[in-house]
């Protein structure tokens, strides 16, 4: 079990995950996002190579509206 | 047609996605503006802003070049990563960079604005970066290696036209053959016209369209103002004078107008 930020909020996984596993255990509605961990842009190919750890902090930004 | 970040374009009226009192409407501004660019932007997906999915079909369904924003960003290091994931989200290396230099009037911040486009630069990004008319500042950003500057008119959704026509006239006689856009302030047609006068090869804009009591017959009202402010441009604008000069010929008035 750890516990991390998702979008501000406070979340827990129920064990070490990829951030590949831990997107699928999230499941989010729109599946148009890009993700940052700790301020850092991952791109979509690294998601498997990347390990989640305990306050670890992920961004998953989607397209909104925009000036 | 004109050429900007190596697309070729006929529309010279870039238009925001923000604002609009529903996504349909924002629909029919846009097809009635003809802008070929719109801006989009990242957030998170919360209640308010949704999943995303509706705003991006109706984006998606317009089929315009994508000009993503950094907006919010108030740093080079978080312009940097917006700028990276919005390069993965819409699938373009074209990045409108924003970074605010101050709260009351958006004000870009120039050095981090700098530190950003430089990086961005290195990583192949073509950076269209939102800055103040400052000369030495476009001077720098030129040198970054900035193919586009786009300098504001005023404060972001001021309304106010164009503060600093002077300055203005002097970036686009300095840069010639940079692209030259104003970005943001604009509030009337008339100074979309006046930016175009001035030889800009565009302008971005969004609020004065979007918060229009009718922003599809604004959205028609701009991009007619950029055609003849562009047109009046081409065709060369008579220079000022201050002393009065008839246009009707004077030889050959008839006598009761000879005393």
């Amino acid at each position: 079990m750890l516990t991390l930020t998702l979008n501000g909020e406070a979340k827990a996984l129920p064990e070490t995950m990829s951030l590949d596993q831990a997107i699928q255990y999230w499941n989010p509605e729109s599946k148009q996002f890009a993700v940052a961990v700790n301020g850092e842009f991952i791109a979509r190919s690294d998601y498997e190579q990347v390990v989640l750890k305990q306050d670890d902090q992920v961004e998953l930004l989607s397209p909104i509206v925009g000036g | 047609m004109w050429d900007i970040g190596g697309k070729q374009l006929n529309s010279r009226l870039f238009i925001g996605s923000a604002l609009y009192p529903s996504f349909d409407v924002m629909q029919q501004a846009v097809k009635a503006s003809k802008a070929e660019v719109i801006t989009v932007s990242l957030r998170r997906q919360t209640s308010e802003y949704g999943s995303g999915n509706t705003f991006w079909s109706y984006i998606k369904a317009l089929n315009l070049n994508l000009l993503p924003n950094t907006a919010g960003c108030f740093s080079a290091k978080e312009a940097i990563t917006t700028a990276q994931m919005a390069r993965e989200v819409f699938d373009t290396h074209w990045i409108k960079l924003e970074v605010i230099g101050d709260e009351y009037t958006l004000q870009p911040d120039p050095f981090q604005l700098l530190e950003a486009t430089q990086e961005l630069i290195s990583q192949g990004f073509e950076v269209f970066p939102y800055c103040t008319d400052d000369l030495v500042l476009c001077d720098r950003l030129v040198n970054a290696g900035c193919r586009i500057l786009m300098p504001w008119g005023a404060p972001i959704g001021t309304g106010k036209g164009l503060m600093n026509p002077y300055a203005l006239r002097t970036l686009r006689t300095r840069f010639k053959d940079i692209n030259l856009l104003v970005d943001a302030g604009l509030g009337a047609p008339s100074h979309a016209t006046q930016a175009m006068e001035l030889g800009f090869d565009g302008v971005l804009l969004n609020t004065a369209i979007a918060e229009a009591r009718d922003p599809v017959l604004m959205a028609e009202a701009f991009k007619d103002g950029v055609q003849a402010g562009h047109k009046a441009f081409v065709a060369g604008i008579i220079p000022e004078r201050d002393m009065a000069q008839a246009s009707t010929p004077t030889i050959g008035k008839p006598f009761w107008h000879q005393n």
